[in-house]
């Protein structure tokens, strides 16, 4: 009993202990209800098989038909730019709405706490429009005026041996002015 | 001899440091830290307490607004790891810190749009922060449950989640890690391993019960510490098969796991240099 961490924690500090027993209590009700969060992680990777089929997608932003490519960039850089893409691109796809304006509106029917809550906890709208051009010179590359962007979606199958590109479509496009 | 046994323990914390040094100068050599963020304007947070108190405050939009601060929080942060580095008992540097990579993980994160795992990158700051020694030693301690927690937790989920009981399902995860890499005809040994595995779902299958293998052993850490060396080698070696085989490189846990190599040093008798 006297080599409990928790009782020996006690006996150090009655403030450090009711500390930790608040965080692992909300530790627990967080991990109950499945939630993922900074303090709280919830490290369900790979745990569920959502797509059920050797089938993937991604997405791509061409500058006049040229794709830009980001792979061969170091490690933090290639992430970011594959994965903000795919936040973006979810974005388009999703009504241009991030997952919090949807999440806001329902938990806060107020109208003053959820329009102040969305000013500071969602991207400002007028200008999002241009963040391919951020992602493009993010990347590396120069865009000049009159070109276009577009943004595809890839569908991939992969059977034995190979990659299979099974289609791709276009969800996003503007000219640089 | 004590005093040899001190500064020995001393240049271990002071190595782990040197490796937070090392992952937050891939951040600056790949071009990706608070320096290089200037002006993105896209981010996407999740239902999470801490990134709403920064968002809501403003931080982010700030920095990534205005380089020479993006700038400033670089270099303030590089300086003050490598003063920690030289001193890695200074609890003023260690809360410094901690509330810098905080910021810069929540800001990096939100821009990304996705919270990846590595919390470690500013909780391995967790039991600098304190000044007593006593003090230091239970926040090592409860810092050490939570990193095996985070760990063993994922065991759990695979089991809840009958993850082990279809030997396609890693085949198909794996489907999803390297499209980017078709996509530009960037192939190599990477991409013909993940092709492979795609198309031998047993073998895949059987990696995949490794890595649960792997997590499941950190319940030993609940009762012992005394096979703490061996649960960071495995751990480390699970995160570098994790960047080979799936992309997903640990830079930002490395440091983090690296203090399992302390949690013997850790709890001892007060050292005379502490």
């Amino acid at each position: 009993m006297k080599n409990l961490f928790l009782y020996r924690l006690y006996t150090h500090s009655r403030a450090a202990f009711i500390f930790i027993v608040v965080f692992v209590t909300c530790y627990a009700i967080v991990f109950y209800k499945k939630m993922d969060m900074t303090l709280f992680p919830y490290n369900s990777m790979y745990t569920i098989d959502f797509n059920n089929k050797n089938t993937a997608r991604t997405y791509g932003v061409r500058i006049n038909g040229e794709l830009i490519k980001f792979t061969h960039r170091p490690y933090w850089k290639k992430d970011f730019l594959e994965t903000s893409l795919n936040g973006y691109s979810n974005y388009l796809n999703h009504g241009e709405k991030v997952f919090l304006e949807d999440y806001l509106s329902a938990k806060f029917p107020i109208g003053t706490i959820r329009t102040a809550m969305l000013m500071n906890l969602t991207p400002v709208k007028n200008t999002l429009y241009l963040w391919p051009l951020w992602f493009a010179q993010f990347a590396g590359y120069k865009v000049t005026p009159g070109a276009i962007v577009e943004i595809f979606q890839y569908n991939f199958s992969f059977d034995r041996t190979v990659a299979n590109l099974v289609d791709s479509s276009s969800i996003y496009k503007f000219a640089v002015k | 001899m004590e005093t040899a046994n001190d500064n020995k323990t001393l240049n271990k914390i002071r190595i782990i440091f040197f490796i937070a040094l090392v992952e937050y100068f891939l951040f600056i050599f790949s071009g990706s830290s608070f320096s290089f963020l200037q002006g993105d304007n896209f981010f996407s947070i999740e239902v999470d307490p801490l990134s709403w108190g920064f968002y809501l405050a403003g931080m982010p939009q700030f920095i990534l607004k205005h380089q020479w601060c993006g700038i400033l929080i670089d270099s303030i942060i590089i300086i003050s790891l490598l003063l920690f580095v030289r001193d890695p008992l200074n609890n003023r540097l260690a809360i410094l810190l901690f509330l810098l990579l905080m910021l810069f993980y929540i800001t990096f994160m939100g821009h990304m749009a996705h919270r990846n795992y590595q919390v470690g990158f500013f909780m391995v700051f967790v039991p600098f922060l304190f000044k007593g020694y006593t003090n230091k030693i239970f926040a090592y301690e409860s810092l050490r449950y939570f990193l095996l927690f985070f760990y063993l937790s994922a065991a759990f989920l695979k089991i809840t989640n009958h993850s082990l009981a279809g030997n396609e399902h890693f085949s198909h995860l794996l489907s999803g890690q390297f499209t980017p890499y078709f996509l530009e005809g960037n192939t190599g040994v990477r991409t013909d391993l993940n092709l492979y595995l795609i198309s031998h779902p047993a073998t895949s299958h059987l990696l995949f019960i490794i890595s649960f293998i792997v997590e499941l052993t950190t319940i030993i850490g609940f009762f012992t510490k005394r096979f703490d060396n061996l649960l960071a080698i495995a751990l480390l070696t699970f995160h570098f098969g994790n960047w080979l085989i799936m992309d997903i490189a640990p830079f930002g846990q490395v440091a983090f796991i690296c203090l399992l190599f302390i949690s013997r040093e850790m709890t001892k008798k007060k050292p005379n240099s502490f």
